[in-house]
């Protein structure tokens, strides 16, 4: 906070003196996830660069992506992509009046994690078996 | 400037900079879109990246892999930089908020432009 800030009022409680519950989590993890994205977003932009650049250099960013620090950028981006998606159908809904009572709203928090996990599972899975099925990688 | 403007608008969408209401309709709208085009773009994706160069540069130079992409990196990119705003100004002040600012919108509409780009290069050439 060493940016410009000198408003000398007392500041609203820091997490530290919360006890802890899972719709501060999802809330937490909702905009750590939109960072993660807006980070990887650059390699969507990447990915079509490259596919637009010409086959040789859309080879060598698939060699990238698919080196296995490239797999865990991939799989952390997909993880914070499904998270972020369902969570935000729960702010939707939010918005629009329901599932706000404090039972549905923890109920959903631990919902969205579990289907995100799932979902990011699955479609890793799903990528290994088209890969398995559809073995032309490289051929024309 | 404020004699050009009748009470009933000079109260409209009231907030700090007089955006807020604005600022929090279209991060909702593009939310939606996002809601839609991220499943529809998802598996089509998957099967491109997973198939080799040609695959993927027939599904993007596709009308529906050219529209949806299009449409998606859009969505995303408002979408984005909305985002970042409301994180930016809820941790930094001063000249380094009007920095990081700056420097997401011009990369967001930079990186929109380069995919844009690609996108209609595939489109034309294949």
């Amino acid at each position: 906070m060493s940016s410009g800030w000198n408003d000398p009022r007392p500041m609203s409680p820091f997490t530290s003196i919360w006890r802890w519950h899972v719709t501060m989590v999802t809330s937490i993890l909702h905009r750590a996830s939109g960072m993660v994205l807006a980070a990887g977003s650059v390699l969507i932009v990447a990915w079509l660069f490259a596919l637009a650049a010409g086959e040789k250099q859309y080879d060598k960013m698939m060699e990238l992506l698919g080196s296995w620090p490239g797999k865990a950028v991939l799989f952390a981006f997909s993880l914070a992509l499904f998270f972020h998606l369902l969570n935000g159908v729960r702010y939707l809904l939010w918005d629009s009046g329901y599932g706000f009572e404090k039972e549905t709203a923890n109920r959903t928090s631990w919902l969205v994690m579990v289907m995100a996990l799932a979902l990011t599972l699955g479609l890793w899975a799903a990528g290994y078996w088209m890969f398995e099925a559809f073995p032309g990688q490289k051929s024309h | 400037m404020a004699r050009l403007q009748t009470p009933r608008s000079k109260i409209s969408g009231l907030g700090s900079s007089g955006h807020g209401t604005h600022h929090y309709l279209v991060q909702r709208v593009s939310a939606l879109a996002l809601l839609v085009l991220v499943p529809f773009v998802l598996f089509q994706f998957l099967a491109a990246f997973t198939s080799g160069y040609d695959a993927a540069y027939i599904w993007v130079g596709s009308w529906v892999g050219t529209l949806s992409l299009l449409a998606l990196v859009t969505a995303m990119f408002w979408h984005l930089r909305l985002g970042v705003q409301v994180v930016v100004e809820d941790y930094f002040g001063g000249w380094l908020r009007m920095v990081l600012l700056l420097i997401s919108s011009f990369g967001c509409f930079g990186l929109w432009l380069i995919s844009v780009l690609s996108i209609l290069k595939v489109f034309f050439e294949g």
